[in-house]
């Protein structure tokens, strides 16, 4: 029988195709048979398998070929297998070979199969012609593509040779790396402009920092492993359950094969993560930064922290405090941000100054502060405190959106290091991510305002030069000089930085791709024009999309987009592991994939252009792209993804050009600093830190995390950064051996813990003291209730794909405002009622539920922001924390009136 | 005139059937796979109960698989090892609302 269904699979990209090719082996032919039985298995058919019976009696296997992808939806990042039929994509399954989900899917998952054929696709470039119809359904027509992009290129150039501080790209943790890597390239290289940033700086950013503050380097060090293997789960303000389903599955399997496995949730409302802890913590919103001081306390006062690894591998700093809150336009040029955010805004301290500065947070005071009795306070502490417990905190837009965002990241870190529970299987801090590629994409290839691809910066000289020659552009090109040849010196504008110059006015071409923003950026009041700024009306608006969104109200065009398998991509999930998804089905009608517009756009914006004497645009794209036949040079994209990949891949494998690593290791001493004593410490990048494999091995493996490393032959990922042990295993035994701390004989060190942090200057963490400061707004007599706002389990973001799926829609067809009986009683509303929600920011009307998916405690609620016709981000406020410069979503206060 | 009669009948009727043949092999293959939504009523169970809950009907046991005749077995992939014969529901799959939600209208899915 499988002989057969064998035999019936010709396509040479599928898993499935592997055991037809003449060099059959018992692994592929095992994955083959696996692969479609997982599939006819989940259709609920095994009668497919011999094409006799089910629906059709062909699904699965007669003409139907199985590809590797990648899910399109939330962070977790699970790898699928879809089957196609008839050019369709009939079925969606788990990939039991991706490490990331082992098989497992969550509802948004399955459904997959249907977002791609919801009515109203986009397949057409459209134009308004008539400015008076922005901000309406209406007013955009059908055009040829080539109208369409002499339009945008004439727009953009127009704009960029007038004053290129007015044009900015709005990215997304959606954008697979090849894409994001293209952009990222022609803004920045070809148009010399930072102003791109993703929508990851709405969900990330601030771990983002914290990264970089701790460790040196971005990304967490453990893996999802991990949630098979730890004692005890904390989760910090984070509804796993709903927006990160698998792994929340895998938690919950971990609690069940072993029942002394705990799990603590906490957080400002119960949901559904809290339904299986063994303890809900609700804590007054803004107290986290609270908490954790208070355990950071207990265990320094009561000598119960891991003495020797704070020893080895810790350094103690303080940061400049008081930093109020980001609202008003100037904000980020006030003295205290610049001092924040300077070299003097974090400055070293010992041990015993930064136990004094945690003596405040006591018990009793953080338990009157949080709402958190001070026995939970010590029962977690005492997780913390006991030598023997594997800990995984995991966490993300609790801790991430929030106006001190930043510190609780660092906070969270603080008491890993303290308690030496760190980057070992089943133990360590977990940073969680929103998005699917916000990791691959947003974070390592360079598209937000202040970076390069593989974690560079755009301020470092060093990092320039780098970038420089593995671009092909002549040294200094990206800038040297901040007066005479500044070039991309200066971070550009971040997101919210972005859409306030926008609604001011200051903004006068905007491309968007992969996003909605006019769903889901907060004050939408402020930025959508329905306050007193309405720039957003004035400025030439550019939006590539699949389907019609309320972004598509204020373009002036849209560019129609292929959509997820309608082409080939790639991702990058919160454990480090970069996936491929493969073009599996033809988009609909003339949409494009996203590359192919950037490149018509680039050919015809840099037309004339030269970079040292040579064609702008040759130089930039001249691998990939045939500007005589104005298309890619291999109709192949599964070639084009690869050529893009070897170029981004040397970024992180410098060996592979000499002149790259000539500077990577600060050869000629360059970059570094010479002491007043005339000793030079060189700087290096040690950018092997990052390695990332050749294209073909992330099909073959399902993905891998990085970094990567090639072992007699075979490419193996990492799954715990930092760590002692062999490649083989999952540890870090290349990079340790690599850039680990030697003794003079050049022998490695060995440290407690069992890991090395040779990421940061000392081989030491910062642990760095940051105080609990009080949201931006609290509850008064006008506005007493805080309002919070996230993700429910069936829609993604702004629901404009899943929507579309009836059965997703079914299952949550409106976004319901969840309160407290006791609150409803107060204010004279019950279940069903329609009331308004009201902020200093903005207004709107939503249906009250006292049995909805969470259950708020007197005084907060919650409604989630995928539905337009509600528009909770209408109230919403956009302060944001000032040094990630990601605004706090979870903490509006409001009114509540009955409507 | 009865031959022929009878004759066109059987062209008429092979006509459509090809006719049905080909829109059918013109139709888009029907998709499959998707976790079935629970209906209305079951509302709030999983909540209280957990997958212990759903394996009262929906699970493989002594009084057969499903237990509930009425009610829909749990595919076999659902279980420890991936058999029946474990009478185990692998600890992976036991948030079942992760891919059953309920839906408020009662229908079921397509």
């Amino acid at each position: 029988m499988v002989e057969k269904m064998l035999n019936e699979v010709p396509d040479s990209t599928s898993i499935v195709s592997e055991a037809v090719n003449s060099e059959l082996s018992r692994r592929s032919f095992v994955k083959a048979t696996a692969a479609t039985l997982a599939v006819a298995a989940a259709a609920g058919t095994l009668s497919s398998l011999v094409g006799c019976g089910g629906q059709g009696g062909v699904l699965g296997v007669g003409n139907s070929k199985v590809y590797t992808s990648v899910c399109r939806f939330c962070g977790c990042g699970c790898g699928v297998l879809c089957e196609v039929a008839g050019g369709r994509l009939v079925s969606v399954t788990g990939d039991p070979d991706n490490a990331s989900n082992k098989g497992l899917n969550c509802v948004k998952g399955y459904y997959l199969a249907k977002v791609l054929y919801g009515k109203d696709r986009l397949t057409k470039p459209l134009i308004r012609k008539d400015k008076a119809t922005k901000g309406t359904d209406s007013g955009l027509t059908e055009a040829s593509w080539d109208e369409a992009l002499d339009l945008v290129a004439e727009k953009l150039k127009a704009v960029w040779k007038e004053d290129k501080s007015r044009l900015a790209f709005w990215a997304s943790g959606q954008q697979p790396i090849v894409e994001g890597y293209l952009t990222a390239k022609f803004w920045k290289a070809g148009l010399l402009s930072n102003n791109i940033d993703p929508n990851a700086r709405l969900c990330m950013a601030s771990a983002v920092v914290a990264f970089m503050n701790v460790f040196q380097t971005d990304e967490p060090a453990g893996c999802y492993e991990d949630l098979d293997l730890a004692d005890v789960f904390i989760t910090w303000g984070a509804n796993m359950a709903e927006a990160h389903p698998v792994l929340y599955s895998r938690l919950t399997a971990r609690k069940l094969n072993d029942s002394n496995v705990k799990h603590y949730d906490l957080g400002t409302i119960k949901t559904r993560t809290s339904a299986s802890a063994n303890k809900t913590m609700l804590f007054k919103p803004g107290t986290d930064n609270a908490i954790a001081n208070c355990i950071a306390n207990y265990l320094v006062s009561e000598e119960k922290y891991d003495k020797k690894f704070v020893e080895a591998h810790c350094q103690f700093k303080a940061g400049t405090e008081d930093l109020g809150n980001a609202y008003e336009d100037g904000w980020d040029a006030t003295d205290k941000l610049q001092e924040a955010t300077g070299n003097d805004g974090v400055w070293g301290i010992e041990f015993s100054e930064y136990a004094d500065m945690l003596k405040k947070y006591t018990f009793k005071y953080t338990s009157e502060l949080s709402g958190v009795s001070e026995a939970d306070l010590k029962e977690l502490a005492e997780v913390f405190a006991d030598k023997n417990k594997k800990v995984m905190s995991l966490w993300t837009m609790g801790v991430n959106q929030h106006n001190r965002g930043t510190w609780m990241n660092h906070n969270i870190y603080n008491i890993h290091l303290l308690s030496g529970k760190f980057a070992q299987p089943g133990c360590g801090p977990f940073s969680l991510t929103g998005q699917p590629t916000a990791c691959g994409t947003a974070r390592e290839v360079g598209t937000f305002a202040h970076r390069l691809p593989a974690d560079l910066l755009v301020a470092n000289g060093q990092h320039r030069r780098y970038t420089e020659v593995l671009w092909g552009l002549p040294s200094g090109y990206l800038g040297d000089d901040e007066e005479k040849n500044p070039g991309i010196m200066k971070p550009g504008k971040h997101t919210i930085k972005i859409f306030r110059d926008l609604s001011n006015g200051d903004i006068d071409f905007l491309w968007s791709a992969h996003n909605n923003w006019a769903g889901s950026l907060p004050n939408l009041t402020r930025f959508l024009g329905k306050g007193e700024k309405k720039g957003i009306m004035d400025a030439f608006i550019v939006v590539s999309e699949v389907y019609p969104t309320l972004s598509c109200d204020y373009a002036d065009v849209v560019f129609p987009a292929a959509m997820w398998i309608e082409r080939e991509g790639q991702f990058g999930n919160a454990e480090r592991r970069t996936a491929i998804f493969e073009k599996a089905v033809d988009p609909p009608g003339d949409a494009k994939w996203d590359a192919w517009i950037l490149m018509q756009v680039a050919q015809r914006v840099l037309d004339g252009e030269v970079i040292g004497g040579n064609d702008s645009f040759d130089t930039l794209f001249g691998t990939i792209w045939d500007k005589d036949k104005k298309d890619f040079i291999n109709e192949s994209q599964r070639e084009i993804s690869k050529i893009v990949w070897e170029e981004y891949r040397t970024f992180t494998n410098p060996t592979m050009n000499p002149t790259a690593d000539d500077i990577n290791n600060d050869v000629g001493d360059k970059f570094g600093v010479t002491a007043d004593d005339g000793t030079y410490t060189p700087a290096k990048l040690k950018l092997f830190a990052k390695q990332m494999a050749p294209y073909d091995e992330y099909l073959s493996n399902h993905g891998l995390t990085w970094p990567v490393r090639e072992v007699d032959g075979k490419w193996l990922g990492t799954k715990w950064r930092f760590a002692a042990g062999k490649q083989e295993d999952g540890f870090d035994e290349y990079g340790i051996a690599q850039y680990g701390q030697k003794d003079d004989a050049g022998k490695l060190i060995s440290k407690p813990g069992n890991i090395d942090l040779y990421k940061t200057a000392k081989y030491k963490a910062s642990v760095t003291f940051r105080p609990y400061e009080p949201p931006a707004e609290n509850p008064d007599a006008e506005y007493p209730f805080w309002f919070c706002t996230g993700r429910l389990l069936e829609h993604w973001h702004t629901g404009s794909m899943t929507r579309v799926v009836p059965e997703l829609d079914r299952a949550l067809p409106e976004a319901l405002l969840d309160m407290n009986a006791a609150d409803c009683e107060k204010l004279g509303v019950k279940d069903g009622d329609m009331v308004t929600v009201k902020s200093r920011h903005g207004e709107f009307n939503i249906r009250v539920s006292t049995a909805g998916r969470t259950a708020p405690p007197a005084g907060v609620v919650f409604a989630p922001f995928f539905a337009k016709e509600t528009l909770i981000n209408l109230a919403v406020h956009d302060y944001y924390d000032p040094l990630s410069k990601e605004p706090d979503y979870k903490k509006t206060c409001v009114s509540i009136t009955k409507a | 005139m009865k031959k022929v009669i009878i004759a066109l009948l059987i062209i008429a009727i092979v006509a459509v059937l090809c006719a049905l043949a080909y829109f059918a092999f013109l139709a888009p293959a029907p998709q499959t796979g998707m976790p079935p939504l629970a209906p209305a009523d079951h509302a709030q169970r999983f909540e209280t109960g957990g997958a212990d809950y759903c394996y009262t009907c929906h699970g493989n046991g002594d009084a057969g698989n499903p237990q509930d005749k009425d009610s829909k077995a749990l595919p076999e992939n659902h279980y420890v090892d991936g058999s029946y014969d474990n009478k185990a529901l692998d600890p992976g799959r036991m948030m079942c609302n992760t891919c059953h939600a309920v839906t408020p209208g009662g229908e079921a899915a397509e």
